[in-house]
């Protein structure tokens, strides 16, 4: 059977815009997710024993359950049980914030304490207060040693944002549902689909690649690694 | 708020949705190992057609999102003449995916084995399938069982996406009984649990596992 072009051509604005929503979505959820992820990492760490318990089972909660279940939650069981409702974009951003939270959590824990502990000693030891020690000691270091984790983390994240079209999120795999919808034609449209997943995810590991040569230059040191 | 007894009442539901679940994914590491065995040995071949194409065909399945294979396997493939049930369309697409996975696991193991092992073998006379079978594979699984358990928990929460192509799956028991009783908060609740019960008992086997099997370390 041979590939419709002519098809292919009329819907690509629609596949590009999906494209554009997955990548937007993605790139919120990992600012956020990084964020919460970073709120994650010091809660384990702190010396508050059930804040740190608490924040275990988080992490193991949302690693034990799937992103679909996840988003569901979000997205029906929540605000069911506040008795409002969300919409789809907002909430799918947030299930995607929430999950990636729990992943670079653990990511930026084991780079905080693959640090030597002698830095941190130094600097408070210079008089630098704890959260400026955190900001300019500790966490150009972890960023630098976890790029190529965050970055992984991120194609993750392009793939599982897939799963919101469940939610009614209207990103690429949503749009090459409602193609298929109206047009009857699978095999492009997914074809597609995959197509621009692939592209994405691979323009994203190549950048990481290039970015990784340029920072892990001054890095020779740390074998840890 | 919350009515438990819709969760006492679709009990039975629900337990042949853990059942599908784990069986869907047993299936596929059951065809995705051997498949992946075979991908990681190709992949090291000195033949740079086959290292190419199985190089590629790990790099597509990771680089896209399992949702997306699971349509194509379910929607595309009739067009080509290949029409599958829910269910062998689920395990199809649950396997080709474990096996891309499983291929970069088992070539992590075999590279791991120390280079002389090999050489030595070699210069003993032994051919190279003999030398892969009785030398090398045999000493992956220390390396390779820890992280095809941790495969099989990402397997069990990616197989929730095979309810979205209608497979008889947890999610889709979940989905099942919001559908007769139309009540979201105590199904999603009961199958969120139930997932994270079935990952953590699987990581706590793993972790024991992986002591057992390094213990000569």
């Amino acid at each position: 059977m041979d590939l419709d072009t002519a098809y292919l051509a009329r819907v690509a604005p629609l596949l590009l815009r999906g494209a554009y929503i997955t990548l937007l979505i993605s790139v919120a959820g990992i600012a956020a997710g990084t964020l919460l992820g970073l709120a994650v990492a010091l809660l384990r760490l702190s010396r508050h024993r059930i804040l740190a318990a608490l924040t275990g089972v988080y992490v193991s909660f949302i690693r034990g359950t799937p992103f679909l279940v996840q988003a569901m939650v979000v997205f029906y069981v929540i605000p069911a049980l506040l008795n409002t409702k969300v919409p789809a974009l907002p909430a799918g951003i947030a299930a995607l914030a929430l999950n990636s939270a729990a992943f670079t959590g653990e990511l930026l824990r084991a780079g905080i304490q693959s640090l030597p502990r002698g830095q941190v000693e130094a600097a408070r030891a210079l008089g630098l207060p704890a959260g400026r020690t955190l900001r300019r000691i500790v966490l150009p270091q972890v960023f630098r040693i976890l790029l190529p984790a965050l970055t992984n983390e991120f194609t993750v994240l392009v793939k599982g944002s897939s799963i919101l079209s469940v939610i009614t999120v209207v990103e690429l795999t949503r749009v090459g549902q409602q193609l298929v919808n109206t047009e009857y034609r699978p095999v492009e449209t997914y074809l597609a689909v995959a197509l621009l997943y692939f592209i994405i995810n691979f323009g994203i590991s190549r950048a990481a690649a290039a970015l990784q040569r340029r920072t892990g230059a001054g890095l020779q040191g740390a074998a840890t690694w | 708020m919350i009515d438990w007894g819709v969760l006492v009442r679709y009990s039975p539901v629900l337990i042949d949705g853990v059942k599908g679940t784990l069986y869907f994914c047993s299936a596929a590491l059951v065809i995705g190992l051997p498949l992946g065995v075979a991908l990681a040995v190709l992949r090291l071949t000195r033949h740079p057609l086959p290292r190419l194409l199985v190089q590629a065909y790990v790099e597509v399945i990771r680089s896209t999102p399992f949702l997306v294979q699971a349509f194509i396997v379910y929607y595309v493939l009739p067009e080509f003449g290949l029409r599958l049930t829910a269910s062998s369309a689920g395990v199809l697409a649950l396997s080709a995916y474990a096996a891309a996975y499983v291929a970069e696991i088992v070539r992590g193991g075999i590279e791991a084995v120390p280079a002389g092992q090999v050489e030595a073998a070699r210069s003993l006379g032994m051919p190279p399938a003999l030398t892969l079978r009785r030398i090398v594979l045999p000493q992956i699984w220390g390396v390779a069982i820890p992280a095809l358990t941790n495969h099989y928990i990402t397997l069990i929460k990616e197989s929730s996406l095979l309810s979205v192509i209608t497979v008889a799956e947890l999610t889709f028991a979940g989905q099942l009984i919001l559908g007769r009783t139309f009540r979201p908060v105590e199904p999603y609740l009961a199958i969120t649990v139930l997932y994270w019960l079935i990952n953590a008992l699987l990581a706590e086997v793993s972790a024991r596992l992986e002591r057992r099997l390094t213990a000569y370390r």
